[in-house]
């Protein structure tokens, strides 16, 4: 003990070190999803279930397990590229809590759907797991940017939003769910096709000409 | 990209308006799947993105997207 110095002054360092390293477990960027973009195609046919099928207290559950399934993937993504060597092994703390926090609150949710006799909505969960595992693939590859048979995919797995929030709100397994399942999925696959192409004119050297002088080649942008 | 994005996004339109022909869908329902054509024309054809950065032509189709969403949901009724 070094004279002048309080017994409690050794254990500031350790309160700041704590605070520095709880403040690392809450990234950002490990919490939520880079692609900001891609909240839509889950809100998109959520809102449109629950506009159409009706609210109840069990929508909010099914909301919640829907917001957890889609905030797990970063987490996991950020696990994956830290055990690829993409990201520092110090973002696995992080990513683990993330994982812990988001598995709980789908899990919680998950079962109050089961008790209150909705549990055959989380059936439309299942596609979601060869998707995710495609996705983690391509990332420990380095190759997951850009793949657009995968975003469409992942859409059409988020479009089940849709008859999921339907089939709460009106307590039935009506096809109308399918439909809407389908008709929101269209949207995000055209939406995503146009979002590629918007991201390729980023990268032309100036405004092409006017479309009438240019003729046919246009489109072709 | 521009060709595949705009026929795609018009075939899309056609299949949603043979739906509704079929009743299988509300009559008025193609409006909303009109927004992304449209869009897909404006952008495709006459303001490529040169030079945008990705968060701008996010949030363009985050408004588009949303604009889909609440047609959907008035036009079903």
């Amino acid at each position: 003990m070094v004279p002048g110095k309080s017994i409690t002054s050794s254990s500031q360092p350790n309160t700041a070190q704590r605070k520095l390293g709880f403040k690392k477990l809450l990234s950002r960027h490990v919490a939520l999803p880079a692609e900001h973009g891609a909240w839509v195609f889950l809100f998109s046919p959520l809102a449109v279930g629950l506009a159409l099928g009706g609210v109840r207290p069990e929508s909010a559950a099914l909301a919640t397990a829907l917001l957890a399934a889609f905030l797990i993937r970063q987490p996991v993504t950020i696990a994956v590229k830290a055990f690829s060597g993409r990201r520092p092994r110090a973002e696995l703390a992080p990513a683990v809590f993330w994982l812990s926090v988001y598995g709980l609150l789908g899990l919680v949710s998950a079962i109050l759907l089961l008790v209150s006799g909705f549990g055959y909505t989380l059936w439309l969960a299942l596609p979601a797991l060869p998707v995710l595992t495609w996705h983690l693939w391509l990332v420990s590859r380095r190759a997951e940017r850009r793949q657009a048979a995968l975003e469409i995919t992942a859409s059409g797995v988020l479009a089940l939003a849709a008859p999921a929030a339907y089939w709460v709100g009106t307590s039935s397994t009506d096809a109308t769910g399918w439909l809407l399942g389908g008709l929101c999925w269209l949207q995000s696959a055209g939406s995503i096709l146009y979002a590629f192409l918007r991201l390729e004119q980023r990268v032309l050297k100036a405004i092409p000409h006017h479309p009438i002088a240019c003729g046919w080649r246009c489109p072709l942008w | 990209m521009a060709l595949p994005s705009l026929v795609t996004n018009f075939v899309f339109l056609l299949a949603v308006s043979a739906l509704a022909v079929a009743r299988i869908v509300p009559p008025l329902l193609p409006l909303a799947f009109l927004v992304q054509p449209l869009e897909v024309v404006w952008g495709g054809l006459f303001r490529p993105a040169v030079g945008v950065k990705p968060v701008k032509i996010g949030m363009r189709q985050l408004a588009v997207s949303t604009v889909f969403t609440l047609l959907f949901i008035l036009l079903w009724h």
